[in-house]
């Protein structure tokens, strides 16, 4: 953790933005360091495309403390002034000009002579494997090349942060999955700071160094990928990372990061205490991923004596979708979804679920 | 079993009966020989026109012998110059005015509160009776702009009449523009200035241009507001007018006049309607 070594090369600090009386930013902050891949993840109306507008200018905020670009200070300066430039979701390609017009459009306006101009857009089509259609119209284009347009364009200029706006949205999955890993190896390459904003967890897992989490105009929940995976912070974290069992429960014991909680139907389970988790005694909730839940013959077999966690319950339902299998079991503590990527045996005796304590994580509910 | 038959009957001659009409099998050779009919007679007095100003005797309708003495008269004849260049100037200015008012005010006009209200205040010229436009003019000319009559005071009559085309023309582009180029160009670095000229004049180029030629035709044929507005001030139309009304021997000079006319604006209006429709289609 050097971040207070080095200076972040993009900080927001306290920004609050409102749109008449909705607020869509309540008092963010945010950095990014030197080279960082960035995401803000978040639904529809969670704030993350007003936080990228804001950090280029595109929206004056209401009020904001503090907003520095590589150390600049840009408060109330316009887009045209920030070094930073913006990939659009819908790339807003100019339509009256040739793919190699557009990339070059940056370096035009900043009066680089023509002939540089020229190579210079001609070196950010090769990164994006477009040269040889540098004379096309954009509306000879494919979606995916589009794309890729929208990202030479905005790289050309070397800006010292790169805003991506859901660059992938428009694309369908195979180009998606495609584009994810070169997105990843272009930013390496270019050692450019990216502010990436997506509505797919998948996005922000597979390609961010860190991920930050919105919602409702807030920060919900910052870190590496793995640790917005395995340990949310919050239950609105759990249930937008995918957590598919939320169970409501009574926080009982803590030690360290070890929490006891008592579920519906008295049975106590052990898991991974949240942070922000209250006192012994108040309200709390266990959430655990289908994957990582096992079915057992009977509830009182050798795992419970391992350590793990075990629930009595019968097998509802069985829905078989290819790669893997869902499962649903009842159990007093509620309905508990399974995920089983094996072969699952037709006929299966299901007596109980279990699932081993670092598994699952003790929220405050 | 009367009851059965009766049933019966209308259950299979009634929705033919109703129908019959519309299925006649003569409506489409109508609709094509009224259309080519229409065709003719628009276009055949035009021809008829270019013919008999070529033509000896034009008032006799017989166009042979073919002569051009009528083209020479009318070249040895300079009282036309004078209202065919103050047409043809003024044309130039409401031309150039309009698509520049136009796209102006075609540009902000779908960022107002109620664009839809604000339009129709704006369309509401092309429904008033020339004549009543024309006397309205006078007088705000007049009393209120204490303007001489002349060609300031028809500028502005034609003006007024032109606008609400040539801001209909740019408004097809301006409300279908996308404003996140704009803001692209702004993000990489233009200002509003440059992003303006770079990206949306480039864009609306195709409304601008047709915009000016609208104004351009429109005051170029217009009489109505003019007889009102123009003093001693002759254009175009309003001598031949004259002409024609006063002087039979002018005639055939006129027939040359008007084809020359004629083989002016034609040109500019079929490449207007191809700037409009083929180009703006296509972008």
């Amino acid at each position: 953790m050097d971040e207070t070594v080095e200076q972040p090369i993009l900080e927001v600090v306290d920004v609050l933005h409102k749109y008449g009386s909705v607020t869509a930013l309540d008092h963010v902050s945010l950095q990014a360091k030197r080279g960082e891949f960035l995401t803000i993840l978040g639904s529809s109306g969670s704030g993350k495309t007003t936080m990228l507008r804001v950090i280029s200018g595109l929206e004056q905020p209401t009020q904001v403390g503090k907003l520095a670009i590589g150390g600049v200070d840009v408060r109330g300066k316009p887009p045209s002034k920030r070094n930073c430039t913006t990939v659009f979701q819908n790339y807003a390609l100019f339509p009256h000009m040739s793919v190699a017009e557009n990339v070059a459009y940056g370096l035009k306006v900043r009066n680089v002579p023509r002939e540089d101009a020229r190579k210079q857009a001609m070196q950010a089509l090769a990164m994006v494997q477009l040269e040889s259609k540098s004379e096309r119209r954009i509306a000879q284009l494919s979606g995916g090349e589009r794309q890729r347009v929208a990202l030479a364009r905005a790289a050309v200029t070397r800006p010292a942060i790169l805003l991506l706006d859901e660059p992938l949205g428009a694309l369908d999955e195979r180009l998606r999955i495609d584009m994810q890993s070169e997105l990843v190896e272009i930013q390496r390459a270019l050692g450019m700071t990216f502010v990436y904003i997506t509505h797919s967890q998948e996005e922000a897992l597979t390609m961010s160094d860190r991920v930050v989490l919105m919602s409702h105009g807030r920060i919900e929940q910052s870190g590496r990928p793995v640790d917005l995976f395995d340990r949310p912070a919050t239950l609105f974290a759990a249930g937008f990372m995918g957590y598919e069992n939320i169970l409501p429960g009574r926080l009982t014991g803590r030690q360290g990061d070890q929490a006891t909680v008592e579920l519906a139907g008295g049975i106590t389970v052990r898991g991974v205490a949240s942070e922000a988790l209250g006192a012994v005694g108040t309200q709390a909730a266990l959430a655990v991923r289908a994957e990582r839940m096992a079915l057992l013959a009977t509830a009182d077999g050798d795992a419970g004596r391992d350590g793990a966690n075990v629930l009595a319950g019968t097998l509802r339902k069985q829905i078989y979708h290819g790669k893997y299998t869902d499962q649903t079991v009842d159990t007093a503590a509620g309905t508990i979804r399974l995920r089983r990527w094996d072969r699952v045996p037709s006929a299966e005796q299901v007596g109980a679920v279990a699932w081993q304590p670092e598994d699952c994580i003790v929220l405050p509910a | 079993m009367a009851i059965s038959e009766h049933t019966h009957l209308t259950s299979t001659t009634t929705p033919q009966d109703r129908g019959e009409w519309s299925y006649w099998s003569g409506w489409k050779p109508l609709g094509k020989w009224g259309g080519l009919l229409m065709l003719f007679c628009i276009y055949f007095p035009l021809a008829w026109l270019a013919l008999m100003s070529i033509s000896e005797r034009p008032l006799s309708g017989i166009p042979l012998p073919f002569s051009l003495q009528h083209y020479r008269a009318l070249f040895a004849d300079t009282k036309w110059v004078e209202p065919f260049g103050a047409s043809i100037l003024i044309a130039l200015l409401v031309g150039i005015v309009s698509a520049t008012v136009a796209t102006l005010v075609g540009r902000a006009l779908p960022r107002t509160r109620n664009p839809g209200g604000l339009l129709l205040l704006f369309l509401l010229p092309l429904f008033v009776p020339g004549m009543s436009l024309g006397a309205a003019l006078f007088i705000f000319a007049r009393s209120v702009l204490e303007l001489k009559l002349g060609f300031w005071s028809i500028f502005i009559g034609h003006f007024v009449w032109a606008f609400p085309f040539s801001l209909l023309i740019i408004l097809v582009l301006t409300t279908r523009f996308d404003n996140r180029l704009i803001e692209a160009a702004s993000d990489l670095g233009a200002s509003s200035w440059r992003s303006f000229w770079d990206i949306e004049f480039p864009l609306l180029m195709p409304g601008i241009i047709g915009a000016g030629l609208f104004g351009f035709l429109l005051s170029f044929n217009e009489v109505l507001r003019t007889i009102f507005l123009r003093g001693t001030e002759k254009t175009m139309p309003v001598w031949n007018w004259i002409m024609a009304a006063s002087q039979q021997s002018q005639v055939p000079i006129i027939f040359a006049l008007a084809t020359i006319v004629l083989l002016v604006t034609l040109p500019l209006l079929a490449g207007m309607f191809w700037l409009v429709f083929a180009r703006l289609d296509k972008s």
